[in-house]
């Protein structure tokens, strides 16, 4: 039996309405039978209707249903239960057979998962030759929007990019649509990324425009060769134009990478873009020192296929997308989700290490700007408004300026200067703090 | 790293413009380009130097480790922490960040102190940052922790928040203690007073005038007996004191006028009078000094300073005679019928229960519901001098239905003067369009009566009608915050039940939700207190 905590419960809720009720029927009261056993918690919550709602919660990998009419996932009884789960576990009876209405919905969980799996190992017969006509003519279309996008990029630099700003957003929007027509939709969303740089900052865009500006021509660059580069760069370069493989594509390939470990989640982060919400959820693999990516793309309306909250632990295989720096995963298996952290976590030991690692990483993926490093020891360290993070060797690496005044002090007021395993996204020369472990428990910052 | 910042200067300028040469490339880097080195292509080399270096240099970076003073870590905490359930409502008054959560914040800081607690560490920025900009508790030091303490000393604008008045009294520079007479003035004024006494005769004159300008907008009678004596001593100074003293009645003139019972006011009030006549600078002060009239401002004042000062300042109507003009208005607009089925029919019993000067609007009543015989009666009562023969001629004259400006209704007097099972029979007789007149024009609570009356109208209006949000606004008004928790918490239950809480409605949005979080946060504050 695994509980959760309150910080990790509130991750989970749909919205700040669903998170207060939520809270609100953590109430015994509201609540006229409660139940658990190894897989399954379950409990009947009192409405407005006559009938109670029949609540349940798979607990490994994490699950919810709910009689109740909502349409949000989960909804405020699941939340509910979960929270007076986690706060008064002797609340409930322990209870090894389950009504109907539990058992069914867990079978037929299970036979999805099983499902699935006959799926990866026998995919239905498509159309090759029309696939492979459609591949046909996408390349020649790709070729030729990289063609175009490298005389843009030898024209601004011939001009000076000192101009940059005063071409305006217009500019790279007009570049980034003519890629989405040459199918090359990775390189118009990097050629947008140009619009988020900060102009207004001084002189500092100036390293961080030429920065982006030669990730790209890397991407057009290595394209060139493509036929000379090795299988997983040549994945990588694709991935970069914007052939993503689906995860479905990646979990039924039996020669991607395969990791089994106990994965701790190190940040949960939603973003929006073009009404998709994107969930960026960082693990650390405790045995193997791996860091992962599992990315989630979830439509207005739609669940989220991942479940999880940061600090949780999740004993899972994970299979990564073919490339040269494993980094991006998706979950095959999931067996097990826990709240606490094991003993032992394979951590690095300074700044030195995760240099190497990144140096590693670079030399065979340039393109990885941002990297998640978990550090055996770690504190917080300011002088003159100057912040940083200070390893066992006093050695220093400024925090990123993304990490706000706000945060650094309350990073500050939870380590009290004292150092901590800490993991941090380490992009360009600085880093960002995700999260610490705090009492045998993994805290997000 | 020099190297790359060429780099980038040349990209900026542009390859048209500047070239570049492998010399620009760190010596390590050099030979590599010049193997790679093909045909001119000013931009091609530029773009694969500029990617070469950017490699090595990100592959290269080194932690650095700059020689600056370390602080040492927090120290280890001696008292117990606050529960996680005491934990979360803090951090939810804090993240709601609205004023009444910080009344509600102070109730939880009190709670916490009084229980030797103290807070988790990672609610210490947001409470830092209240304290610093709201006010000084006196017991925030104790809620605080060694952690707490810690951070605090990190950064200026905290420094003060975590440091004990004495200790910034005592110690710190002018400025602080300044702040902290600023936050004790609107906290603790007896305590400011304290303080300001104590350091009166060391403070430089610029402090002093900081002090006493903060005192402008205390009326209590500490901060008054210090600021008679003060100006005393300074009057008794000579010229210079004198100097002084005009400066600060400047400063202090709405103060003054406000304190009809001080010396001082007689003691300057040529002075006064000029700055209140020109109504700008005086003696020498080039600043346009604006008066804010009191707001207890009231006949006696006015008469006072019409006498002393030769001044008459036009005033809105004091709260008393306010309720006098509403309840005027609002009996002359209640049916008899009302009182006759409290009181009966007999309206030659009926008006000496109401002091004479309610007698006008009743008969306006009575005449707007044509009780001719009850209006007989009133004619031939014999009044009292209030109802001079000039109004009952005008009574007769006007058929006895315009009365409004009449300044004799007083159905507070009424209600005073009858025994509460009375008021509750004729309240529960009128309908909800009286009720109406009753809840528009209410005055602001005022006393026991007020209570009493309006929690008789406030649980005879829930019987009638859910849509009288006027009054249950009214009722809700921040008069009744002080009041019993258990009254308001009922309140607030007949309210949710009443309304249900139409979230389109912005009454409930402003005072009954509002309200109803006050009220179930105290409870869980104590509630949460109580079990731990």
């Amino acid at each position: 039996m695994s509980t959760f905590n309150d910080e990790q419960i509130a991750q989970l809720a749909p919205d700040a309405n669903s998170l207060k009720a939520g809270r609100d029927l953590a109430n015994e009261k509201k609540w006229p039978g409660l139940y658990f056993n190894h897989r399954v918690i379950w409990g009947f919550a009192q409405g407005s209707g006559s009938q109670p709602y029949q609540t349940q919660i798979d607990q490994s990998p994490l699950g919810y249903n709910c009689s109740c009419p909502s349409r949000k996932f989960p909804c405020k009884h699941a939340l509910g239960l979960l929270f007076l789960f986690g706060r008064r576990p002797d609340l409930f009876k322990q209870s090894p057979s389950e009504p109907d209405w539990v058992e069914q919905w867990m079978n037929n969980r299970e036979e999805k998962v099983e499902k699935a799996k006959a799926n990866r190992l026998h995919p239905a017969i498509k159309d090759v030759k029309s696939k492979a006509k459609r591949e046909a003519v996408r390349l020649d279309l790709v070729k030729a929007g990289a063609a175009e996008l490298e005389l843009v990029l030898r024209d601004l630099l011939r001009a000076g990019l000192l101009n940059l700003p005063s071409r305006g957003n217009g500019f790279f929007e007009q570049a980034a649509a003519r890629m989405v027509d040459q199918q090359a939709n990775g390189l118009a969303q990097m050629l947008r990324q140009f619009s988020k740089i900060n102009y207004s900052d001084g002189n500092s865009w100036h390293s961080e425009v030429l920065e982006h500006m030669l990730m790209i021509w890397q991407v057009l660059e290595a394209f060139k060769r493509n036929d000379d580069l090795p299988e997983l760069l040549r994945e990588d370069v694709r991935s970069l134009l914007g052939w993503l493989p689906n995860q479905e594509q990646v979990l039924a390939n039996d020669n991607a990478l395969h990791v089994t470990d106990q994965w701790i989640v190190l940040s949960k982060q939603t973003t929006v873009e073009n009404k998709i919400s994107v969930i960026r959820i960082h693990l650390w693999g405790c045995q193997t020192g791996k860091p992962a990516l599992l990315l989630d793309f979830v439509a207005p309306g739609a669940a989220p296929k991942y479940h999880f909250s940061t600090g949780m632990l999740i004993d899972a295989t994970l299979v990564f997308f073919p490339s040269q720096r494993p980094f991006r995963a998706v979950i095959k298996t999931e067996t097990k989700t826990q709240a606490t952290l094991p003993q032992e976590i394979q951590l690095l030991k300074d700044w030195q290490e995760a240099q190497l690692n990144l140096s590693a990483i670079l030399s065979q993926y340039p393109w990885a700007e941002s990297n998640v490093f978990f550090l055996q020891s770690l504190k917080p360290v300011h002088y003159e408004g100057q912040w940083f993070l200070e390893d066992i060797n006093h050695s220093l690496i400024p925090l990123h300026a993304d990490f706000s005044e706000k945060q650094r002090w309350l990073f500050m007021a939870i380590t009290g200067g004292h150092p901590f395993p800490t993991a941090v996204l380490r992009k360009r020369d600085a880093a960002i703090p995700l999260g610490i472990v705090l009492n045998d428990g993994y805290k997000a910052i | 790293m020099n190297e790359w910042n060429e780099l980038v200067k040349l990209g900026m300028l542009g390859t048209e413009k500047g070239r570049f040469t492998p010399e620009l490339l760190p010596s390590a880097l050099q030979s590599y380009f010049h193997k790679r080195r093909e045909q001119s292509d000013p931009e091609g080399d530029f773009l694969k130097a500029a990617a070469l270096l950017l490699a090595f240099r990100r592959a290269g970076t080194q932690a650095a480790t700059p020689p600056f003073p370390r602080v040492d870590p927090a120290k280890e905490e001696e008292q117990p922490y606050v529960s996680f359930e005491q934990h979360s409502i803090l951090k939810k008054l804090i993240a709601e960040e609205s004023s009444r959560d910080k009344e509600l914040i102070v109730l939880w800081l009190e709670h916490c102190a009084a229980r030797g607690r103290i807070v988790l560490p990672d609610v210490l920025p947001d409470l830092l940052d209240i304290q610093s900009a709201f006010t000084h508790f006196p017991y925030f030091n104790q809620i605080l922790g060694k952690r707490g303490q810690w951070l605090s000393s990190q950064q200026d604008k905290w420094k003060l928040s975590a440091t004990s008045m004495e200790q910034i009294w005592q110690e710190g520079n002018t400025a602080e203690r300044n702040e902290l007479i600023r936050r004790l003035l609107d906290s603790d004024t007896q305590q400011a007073i304290q303080y300001i006494i104590a350091g009166w005769p060391y403070a430089h004159v610029k402090e002093r005038i900081t002090w006493l300008k903060g005192l402008n907008r205390i009326r209590t009678d500490h901060a008054l007996e210090f600021v008679e004596s003060t100006y005393q001593k300074l009057h008794q100074s000579g010229t210079k004191g004198k100097e002084s003293i005009e400066q600060l009645l400047a400063l202090h003139a709405a103060y003054l006028i406000s304190q009809p019972s001080s010396k001082l006011f007689f003691d300057f009030q040529t002075p006064l009078q000029n700055l209140i006549k020109r109504g700008k600078g005086f003696l020498g002060l080039r600043e346009k000094i604006t008066i804010e009239l009191p707001t207890e401002f009231d006949d006696f004042f006015n008469e006072k300073l019409n006498l002393s000062l030769g001044v008459s300042i036009e005033k809105k109507l004091s709260p008393s005679a306010q309720i006098e003009a509403w309840f005027s208005w609002i009996i002359a607009h209640i049916h008899p019928s009302c009182w006759e089925a409290v009181l009966g029919n007999e309206w030659r019993q009926i008006f000496p229960l109401f002091p004479p000067q309610y007698h006008l609007p009743l008969a306006h009543a009575l005449g707007k519901a044509a009780r001719k015989d009850a209006l007989k009666v009133f004619i031939t009562l014999s009044h009292t001098n209030d109802i001079a023969d000039d109004v009952l001629t005008e009574l007769r004259n006007k058929d006895l239905l315009h009365h409004h400006d009449s300044s004799f209704a007083q159905l507070k007097t009424a209600l005073e003067i009858l025994p509460t099972v009375d008021i509750e029979k004729f309240i529960s007789s009128l309908n909800s369009k009286q009720i109406g007149y009753f809840y528009q024009s209410f005055p602001e609570i005022e006393g026991e009566w007020s209570l009493k009356t309006s929690l008789l109208l406030y649980n005879e209006l829930f019987d009638l009608d859910k849509d009288q949000f006027a009054f249950q606004k009214y009722i809700l008004k921040q008069g009744w915050r002080n009041l019993n928790l258990g009254i308001l918490s009922e309140m607030a239950k007949k309210i949710k039940s009443a309304t249900g809480y139409s979230p389109e409605t912005t009454l409930v949005n402003n005072y009954i939700k509002p309200l109803y979080h006050l009220l179930s946060t105290k409870q869980s504050i104590q509630q949460a207190f109580h079990n731990n």
